[in-house]
């Protein structure tokens, strides 16, 4: 077991970075004997995948260094190189590091200093809106592991925020910050990865599927069961392996001016430095979430405005290069990223088909180029970062979904460390997404960026004007970067939070009554089991969740909880800090489905009764179907409606019908259950096949996957307004 | 080909939030144990064939419902229909037994006028350690209300299978002497299709719906 630091007083702040760095090379060694470890688990095919995945990890841990280094100076290189070109908000950024670092006790705070004075040096300099202020805050309320790990979403804002003046970068920021804030202690590793992933590729589905790799190291000591990492010495020497990791990187100044480089490069690809840096940031990390492939056409394009950039991000991904890194580190490492060149039968998976090409050649490139002494070449490493990636995503269809039953379970789950979360950041479950996703080309999702900047920047404009354009962006999907933001801005909790300063902390601190909590109590694990951000009792995500719920009962003691909240503030909570979501949750209870959750149940129930009559409108057959074998709207729709089918959709399409419904409200469910409707009971043949209730019940549970992705969904959408056709309805 | 079945029974399984309702259904009709479900919302429905007696089986429809009190106006529109019941509670929590005497006013009140045989389960037996209800006072309990009473655990699977077939061959028995009959309008029981009778023309066309078990 690495020598853990102790729990976390004041004066260990500098002592645990010491024992971090011992730690270093002890864990590094840790690392070397795992790995080949990993590598054997899987099947041949997926020997590749898997250690590319590894080195990945590596690479996720050394960022972490980035973010974890205790010591001010440290703290201040990386402010300092950050900050590049702008030196003075760096200082002043470390400045305030060192006062906060004062005020806060633990290393794992220190490190979050570290982070935030990037955060605050930078986002002084861009101007940054209130919302990495937020983040930023959010961290330092947090608990010690808490804070290693919104620092290193801030850390990771930094890069991509820091870059980007404009307030848009900044929800971006949160996106990641808040995933990142809510996370485990394990998930420290996770959201550092976040942050690599916006650091080169500044995707957080990216940097998620790369992470996990890490939180598997880390996440051991979690699952053991401690839920406060900071009394915990084994839990923190463990974070300190991802730590330890990372401080390679941290050493590395160059390597990490690289990857700040390969950002500004591509800010300079985009043409516009401020806006840009930050699209192009969130583009890639949408992108790498899809293929591999995608994301090669992304950097590559980057690459051919500006070599260093590709190298760069070559570097930042294969960032365990040996140099100055304790040798077993670089062992490791070296062992992570030659694993797949060394067995042949890494790029064999590949060419057997079992995913991307580019998973392929992937690692074996990768790896060629990591070993390479010195900055591997552009093109090489470009490939690499690409082909690594898909590697990573390859990995993705590793052994973890086939066991994902014994999940869940503290005492079961002893050493989850190489599952791997899908882009969205499930372990498994259901909605496990094995796919990469087939989306939208680059250029198109980073055009679509930049119109909801804009949209942003005059949101009331658009909003009281351009309804029908917002409505239709919607439609096609809000970008992955700013949905935490639009969400907010759609269903105007932003402005509810905005005019009630201070009240979700009032509502935190107020007891609460007994039974609501208790029966909160009783369902925090077991909303999204199989999310990283849900998976370890008690975690971040659960508190988060607990925190956000009881508020509610507060505010609205009369109303209480309903159980069906929680999946709907689980959802929330994936997507923005505990504040953000909790407005975001009173706006849907209030103003989006007003007595859906109250006692009674009454609106839900109604809305049973008008869908079915809807049903008898548009779609005759199946309702006469569904009459006959007396299946009630209420019996399927329930748990649709109202979890607003968070659980009943493959995720890329929950997020999508979310889009519009924070858009469009409530009819979008309406319309949403009625393609599902279709899908299931559509034609004569669907019908004649599931004669009988549960035959029903059973294909309306379970809607053909096809049907189901986003855009199909979406597409098959009544374009005319079924409702209107209705008079009786309002 | 598809099953022949005696009789369909409707079985209701209710009970307070998180005492293993969708786990003990789910290990009965799925053979499988989930350390975590989701709760819950509104309405489940399970279905399972059980051979009371060579050759002669039953088709259950079990139907799952959320716990938490504000469900019941959605979930108590489905007592009516179901012959048979298992009210859970968990012999870890002690609320929730004593949360076993609101249940039983709770579909008293919204069978009627029909009846529902209930039993009475003591959910988790294999936490004995953490046990807060003695076996004694359950069965003291249940045989109040003049149900049986047995102790299950879906996690080790200890008596799921006896805990729903027990209660199907008692509601037979009670279909058989005629204490129970078939009725328009009513899904408690219904009668499905018998072996060794040559089946009409109109019964071949029927014999199209099947079962999925």
């Amino acid at each position: 077991m690495a020598p853990g630091p102790p729990a976390g007083p004041l004066a260990n702040g500098v002592t645990v970075s010491a024992a971090g760095r011992g730690a270093t090379s002890n864990e590094g060694a840790e690392e070397t004997r795992r790995r080949p470890e990993a590598a054997n688990e899987g099947t041949e095919g997926r020997r590749g995948s898997k250690a590319a995945a590894g080195s990945t990890g590596v690479n996720a841990g050394s960022t972490r260094g980035a973010a974890g280094s205790t010591e001010a100076e440290e703290a201040s290189t990386a402010a300092n190189e950050g900050a590049g070109s702008r030196p003075t908000a760096a200082d002043d950024g470390v400045r305030s590091a060192e006062v906060t670092a004062g005020a806060k006790a633990s290393e794992a705070s220190t490190a979050a200093i570290a982070g935030s004075t990037e955060v605050g040096g930078r986002s002084t300099a861009a101007g940054a809106g209130s919302t990495v202020s937020s983040a930023g805050s959010t961290a330092a309320n947090e608990e010690p592991e808490a804070h290693g790990r919104s620092t290193a979403a801030i850390a990771g804002s930094m890069e991509v925020g820091g870059r980007s003046t404009v307030a848009t970068s900044m929800s971006m920021v949160t996106g990641v910050g808040s995933t990142a804030a809510s996370e485990e202690p394990e998930a420290h590793g996770r959201s550092t990865a976040a942050i690599t992933g916006s650091m080169e590729v500044s995707g957080r589905s990216t940097a998620a599927t790369s992470m996990s790799t890490v939180t598997g190291v880390g996440s051991t000591p979690a699952e053991t069961g401690s839920t406060v990492a900071s009394e915990e010495p084994e839990a923190h020497g463990k974070s300190t392996v991802a730590i330890s990791g990372s401080m390679t990187a941290n050493e590395k100044p160059e390597a990490h001016g690289k990857s700040r480089a390969a950002i500004s490069g591509s800010t300079a690809a985009n043409e516009e430095p401020e806006g840009h840096g930050r699209s192009t940031a969130a583009i890639s990390g949408s992108t790498p979430a899809k293929t591999g492939s995608t994301l090669a056409n992304g950097e590559s394009t980057t690459a051919n405005d500006e070599p260093e950039p590709r190298a760069a991000s070559a570097a930042a991904i294969l960032e365990p290069r040996p140099s100055e890194a304790a040798p077993e580190t670089r062992a490791a490492s070296t062992a992570a990223i030659l694993e797949p060149s060394a067995a042949p039968s890494a790029t064999v998976s590949g060419s057997l088909g079992e995913r991307s090409l580019a998973g392929a050649n992937g690692p074996g490139r990768g790896s060629q180029g990591s070993l390479g002494p010195g900055i591997p070449g552009p093109r090489g490493t470009d490939l690499d970062s690409v082909s690594l990636l898909s590697g990573t995503l390859e990995s993705l269809s590793g052994p973890f979904p086939d066991d994902v039953s014994s999940m869940g379970s503290d005492s079961e789950v002893a050493a989850p460390s190489y599952r791997r979360t899908d882009r969205y950041g499930f372990l498994g479950g259901s909605q496990y997404c094995e796919a990469p996703e087939t989306s939208v080309p680059v250029d198109v999702a980073r055009q679509r960026e930049l119109k909801w900047l804009e949209m942003f920047n005059h949101w009331d404009k658009w909003l009281s004007r351009r309804y029908q354009k917002v409505k239709l962006r919607c439609r096609k999907g809000i970008p992955s970067s700013l949905r935490a933001r639009a969400w907010q801005l759609l269903s105007d909790s932003k402005a509810l939070l905005d005019r009630n300063p201070g009240l979700f902390q009032e509502l935190e601190r107020q007891p609460g009554e007994p039974r609501w909590l208790d029966a909160i109590e009783k369902d925090l694990h077991r909303q999204f089991p199989f999310h990283e951000m849900f998976v370890a009792r008690g975690g971040h995500g659960q508190q988060d969740l607990y925190r956000i719920l009881k508020a509610y009962t507060v505010y609205r003691p009369q109303e209480g909880y309903c159980q069906a909240q929680a999946p709907v503030a689980a959802v929330l909570l994936m997507h923005m800090p505990a504040e953000q979501a909790f407005w975001c949750l009173v706006q849907i209870c209030e103003k989006y489905l007003p007595g859906y959750y109250s006692a009674g149940l009454e609106a839900v129930q109604l809305d049973g009764e008008v869908f079915g009559a809807l049903l008898r409108r548009a779609a005759p057959a199946a309702h006469r179907h569904l009459r006959r074998f007396r299946v009630e709207p209420v019996l399927y729709l329930t748990e649709w409606f109202m979890c607003i089918f968070a659980r009943s959709l493959p995720w890329a399409a929950v997020l999508r019908v979310w889009d519009m419904f924070f858009c469009e409200g409530v009819k979008i469910m309406f319309r949403v259950g009625l393609v599902l409707l279709r899908q299931a009971l559509g034609t004569p043949e669907k019908l004649r096949s599931c004669q009988g209730m549960y035959e029903t019940m059973e294909r309306l549970r379970s809607v053909p996957p096809p049907g189901l992705h986003e855009d199909v969904l979406v597409h098959q959408l009544p374009g005319k307004d079924p409702l209107a056709e209705l008079p009786s309805i309002d | 080909m598809e099953a022949i079945w005696l009789y369909q029974f409707r079985l209701i399984v209710i009970g307070d939030s998180t005492v293993g309702k969708s786990c003990l259904i789910r290990r009965f009709t799925e053979g499988r144990f989930a350390q975590i479900s989701d709760p819950t919302v509104g309405v489940d429905f399970f279905s399972r064939l059980v051979e009371i007696e060579p050759g002669k089986r039953i088709k259950l429809q079990i139907w799952d419902t959320a716990g938490q009190e504000r469900f019941r106006s959605i979930t108590r529109a489905y007592y009516r229909n179901s012959v048979g019941g298992l009210l859970l509670f968990d012999i870890t929590n002690r609320r929730s037994f004593q949360n076993v005497h609101e249940w039983l006013e709770e579909t008293k009140v919204h069978v009627q006028p029909y009846q529902i045989v209930f039993v009475l389960v003591g959910h988790k037996c294999d936490l004995d350690t953490q046990r807060q209800v003695t076996r004694h006072e359950a069965e003291k309990l249940a045989a109040a209300y003049g149900m049986k009473y047995i102790e299950t655990s879906a996690r080790d699977a200890i008596n799921v299978e006896k805990a729903f077939t027990d209660l199907t061959r008692d509601i037979y028995e009670l279909v058989k002497r005629g204490e129970i009959s078939i009725q328009e309008g009513w899904e408690g029981v219904k009668s499905g299709f018998v072996p060794n009778v040559v089946h009409s023309s109109e019964e071949v066309v029927k014999s199209d719906r099947r079962c999925l078990c």
